[in-house]
């Protein structure tokens, strides 16, 4: 090879060289002197953090009627940099969304490029003013797209639901307690806008989806809550009760079915609402359950051998005197047998029965039955009640328990208690979401669960016979009875604890809780009256709670499509009207 | 020895080295660009490098002086894509130059500019004792008529890799130079009737740009604006792989071509002055190996074919990473090796076997 070639590629390989090198100074002028001002810039983004706001879930009854939903509304506002006729956008504001055109124009003349004029403007309103000033070459007014949580059933189960704050995070009922799964999680994206304030979508950067709320499905049934709702209301307004409480649960699985409380409160306007009506009773209100408690002392004494079906108890004719006072029966009653303790509802033989337990045998079977714990239903603010240990009784305790006083119970601990009776033997835990539901259709379902085994079966239908026994004439609940089917329960009857302490004379909470079919139970059904303003000769579980409890039991009978099995009874009168008016007249 | 084994073993391993090196890295880097949005990008790169292999060895074994009779058929098939382009072609990014044929789609102008490197130096070594002029001409025009049917189309990029390579052809095939001084002096003086007269909007836009990337950053300086951000933001060592509040994968590099235009300013961002330095200095590495095969080869045709595929490769590394630094105007020239694109890939791996037989087959001392 010639020397000359050599070297013209030598020549050519410098060339090369150099302008690398030129490359290379650029770096380091690059990464190095400038890095400082690039990694500002890059800081700074030049971009908008756009959230894009994630639906939240719905919440739906069991059969899919939507209990809370999302609307959409806009929010307003002006960026002043590109408003040109300040005069004319400030009128045309002011019309449309009703705001006083002197201040949206002094809001205008701030000058500021995000100016709230309004929130939850609903979408035709927005889109009517859109159209105008667009025919009338307006600039300088958007929206953005929000959404309000509406309740379309009004106060209808608004314990239960629940209601959003104003930074749309549930405070109350489901909306709170499911708010993780509700809620959803914002996406966002990078965007540019150019001089004029418009998204370059050419420039859009990186982007991340929103992630929607799930929905959920709840066990209520609205057609059970509707019945149960509408016999409380009458009963809210008729007897002017202090509060009235109602709950319905599937024994088997403790999926709640309905629960409703008065007073109430709309979750659409939770800010004019009352605090004291937004109590969930259900669950936040401790009361003396009264005799609907005798079924623990029954189960228990039956199941610790200490009595059985043929056992009879002395019940002192009406009259026992023990630990300085005496306990009263409504009645006078001689020998009687277990079953007939509870259909008569006798307090001195529950008494006795607790005694031959004793003590630390009954505090068991108490706290077996669910009370003094909380069951863990998915609601905000239950609360466990008062059960005291033996170590802390007076001496009256073991005779006053026994008969639902001296303690203190949730609505809900005495519907699940009974619960244990209607299926058999088991505290079942008390369920209220059914299933949680992705928006692409996949579905959580929630499994019902055994809290524990507390009696064994045959103690339980023994129980229940007796409680079956108690709705028919000669026991304390014949109002409660239902036309076409046999139904079990019991009634309760307790004076108010006073906030002075000791017992508030005159003022009763009165219950009954029962289901049906006696045989199969479908629902155990819970009714409790606070203070009714009845007079206290008619002040009764049987007489003011099983009647409405008769009527919801009738009602979700046919609701739930069940064939009656026995025979058509007369027609009740109400006994409160009926008697009411009686005692008027005499007077 | 078998000679087929004993060509194999010839093979400058070196270079062979280091083209797979930096194979690996651009699929590193491709990957890095892309995993936020899509991650077919590096496997569909894989693919393309896996199916060009053979072909790489099969050109590498082969002795390159098949040249002399086949560049002139590849040299007429290139012209025939080119003016089957100007017909059927697929618009992109504004211009005509992609050729779809069934599963896949190339650019002519890839194919002509390595057939028009093989016919030249065809030409130039074989016409020594014509006078000067006269084999300038001639040069010109084996040039000229693919280099015009690609100006049409318009893909300024790919004209701009013509003229370094002519030119430095000329130089090495022993043109005086008094000539090539001259050539220089009338293109210089004819840039500026071309950019006044000859180019489209666009295409005018983008030399402001590169002038004065700052007169409109948010239209046509954005790429540029938005490189440079991206790179002086990375620093001595770089934001590292998969940094979450990088500019790329926040989404600020233009992501339809940042696996393939702008690779450079992904890493460096991503690697930082080392990593840029690091990779620069690889292929500073390359082209001196590459000058050296061009200095070893046999004869004029060898050498005259190594200097053009030489400065094919060197011009397209120089235009993308001088682009990405703002040293350039905006061409959309790939970075060979690196930079995504499946016939690309092809024509680098074929440009790489042509060196390795100009390597191969040169003269030893026995």
């Amino acid at each position: 090879m010639r020397k000359e070639e050599k070297m013209r590629i030598v020549i050519a390989c410098i060339a090369g060289a150099l302008l690398f090198t030129i490359v290379s100074a650029r770096l380091v002028d690059l990464h190095v002197s400038k890095h400082a001002e690039y990694s500002r810039i890059a800081a700074e983004k030049n971009t908008v953090r756009q959230i894009i706001p994630a639906k939240r879930g719905l919440i739906l009854d069991r059969n899919g009627d939507k209990l809370a939903v999302n609307l959409p509304v806009h929010t307003v506002f002006a960026d002043a940099s590109h408003i040109k006729d300040a005069e004319a956008v400030s009128e045309l504001i002011a019309r449309y969304l009703g705001l006083k055109q002197s201040e949206v124009s002094q809001k205008i003349g701030t000058g500021g490029k995000y100016l709230v004029l309004k929130r939850k403007v609903p979408d035709e309103t927005v889109l009517k003013m859109q159209a105008e000033m667009s025919e009338r070459n307006l600039r300088g007014i958007y929206t953005e797209i929000d959404s309000i949580r509406a309740y379309p059933n009004n106060s209808m189960l608004g314990h239960v639901l629940g209601y959003l704050n104003h930074e749309r995070k549930g405070v109350q009922g489901i909306e709170r307690t499911m708010e993780k799964h509700l809620s959803g999680e914002d996406g966002f994206r990078y965007t540019e806008r150019d001089r004029t304030g418009r998204e370059i979508v050419l420039y859009r950067g990186q982007e991340q989806e929103a992630q929607h709320g799930k929905n959920i499905r709840l066990t209520i049934d609205m057609g059970l809550q509707a019945i149960l709702e509408e016999e409380i209301d009458a009963t809210y307004r008729d007897l002017k009760p202090h509060t009235v409480n109602a709950i319905m649960v599937d024994p088997k699985t403790g999926e709640i079915l309905a629960m409703a409380s008065r007073p109430c409160f709309d979750p659409n306007k939770p800010g004019s609402a009352d605090p004291e009506t937004m109590k969930n009773r259900s669950i936040i209100d401790m009361v003396e359950p009264g005799s609907t408690f005798k079924i623990v002392v029954a189960a228990g004494a039956l199941n610790e051998g200490k009595v059985d079906e043929k056992s009879s108890i002395f019940c002192e004719n009406g009259r026992f005197f023990y630990g300085g006072r005496t306990l009263k029966d409504h009645h006078g009653y001689g020998h009687m047998s277990v079953h007939d303790i509870l259909v008569k509802s006798s307090n001195i033989g529950c008494a006795k029965m607790a005694m031959m337990m004793g003590g630390d045998k009954f505090h068991e079977y108490v706290r077996r039955f669910g009370f003094g714990e909380r069951l863990g239903i998915e609601l905000p603010g239950e609360i466990p009640g008062l059960v005291h240990p033996p170590a802390r009784w007076d001496k009256l305790t073991i005779t006053r328990m026994p008969m639902g006083h001296s303690v203190a119970v949730t609505p809900l601990q005495i519907t699940m208690g009974m619960s244990v009776i209607a299926n058999g033997g088991s505290l079942m835990a008390p369920q209220i979401v059914k299933s949680i539901e992705s928006q692409d259709g996949e579905v959580e379902r929630q499994q019902s669960k055994v809290v524990r085994e507390v009696i064994p079966e045959k103690t339980a239908h023994f129980i229940s016979d007796a409680l079956a026994c108690v709705t028919q004439p000669g026991g304390t609940a014949t109002f409660a009875r239902v036309n076409g089917f046999n139904v079990a329960g019991k009634t309760g009857t307790a004076q108010k604890v006073s906030e002075k302490g000791g017992y508030a004379p005159g003022e009763y909470v009165v219950s009954f809780v029962g289901y049906m079919p006696a045989e199969d139970p479908r629902f155990v059904c819970l009714v409790m009256v606070d203070d009714a303003q009845v007079s206290s000769g008619l002040n009764y579980g049987g007489l003011v709670a099983a009647p409405i409890f008769s009527r919801i039991a009738e009602r979700s009978a046919r609701h739930l499509d069940l064939v009656p099995t026995q025979p058509a009874i007369a027609l009740q009168p109400d006994p409160i009207t009926t008697l009411f008016d009686a005692e008027e007249e005499t007077r | 020895m078998h000679p087929l084994l004993r060509n194999f073993l010839r093979i400058n391993w070196p270079l062979f080295g280091l083209m797979v090196g930096l194979l690996a890295f651009g699929i590193y880097a491709i990957h890095s660009a892309t995993w936020m949005r899509d991650s077919g990008f590096a496997k569909s790169q894989l693919t393309w490098i896996l199916v060009c292999t053979p072909m790489f060895f099969l050109v590498s074994l082969l002795d390159y002086r098949w040249v002399r009779f086949g560049s002139i058929p590849l040299y007429l098939l290139s012209l025939a894509a080119l003016a089957a382009t100007m017909f059927i072609g697929e618009k992109r990014y504004g211009a005509r130059s992609w050729l779809d044929l069934g599963p896949m789609s190339f650019q002519p102008s890839q194919l002509a500019i390595i057939a028009g490197i093989m016919t030249l130096a065809l030409f130039l070594s074989n016409t020594r004792a014509m006078p000067a002029v006269f084999r300038i001409l001639c040069c010109a025009a084996i040039v000229g008529a693919p280099w015009v049917m690609i100006l049409i189309q318009p893909d300024l990029g790919s004209c701009i890799v013509w003229i370094p390579v002519f030119l430095s052809m000329l130089f090495i095939g022993r043109i005086p130079k008094r000539w090539l001084i001259l050539m220089l002096v009338v293109g210089l003086i004819f840039i500026p009737l071309v950019v006044h007269f000859g180019l489209k909007p666009y295409q005018y836009a983008r030399i402001t740009t590169f002038l004065n990337p700052e007169a409109d950053p948010l239209g046509d300086g954005w790429n540029i604006t938005q490189s440079l951000i991206a790179i002086g933001s990375g620093g001595w060592v770089g934001k590292g792989y998969k940094a979450p509040d990088s500019q790329n994968a926040l989404g600020f590099l233009p992501h339809t071509i940042v696996h393939n235009d702008f690779i450079f300013s992904v890493m460096g961002e991503q690697h930082g002055f080392l990593g840029g330095l690091i990779l620069i200095c690889a292929f500073a590495i390359l082209f001196l190996l590459m000058f050296g095969i061009a200095m070893q080869a046999e004869d004029d045709l060898g050498r005259l074919l190594a200097t053009g595929i030489t400065m094919l490769l060197f011009t397209h590394t120089f235009m993308n990473l001088g682009m990405t630094i703002s040293l350039t105007p905006i061409t959309g020239l790939p970075l060979p090796l690196v930079s995504y694109g499946g016939s690309f890939v092809m024509i680098t791996m074929l440009s790489f076997a042509l060196l390795q037989s100009i390597w191969i087959y040169r003269r030893t001392l026995r």
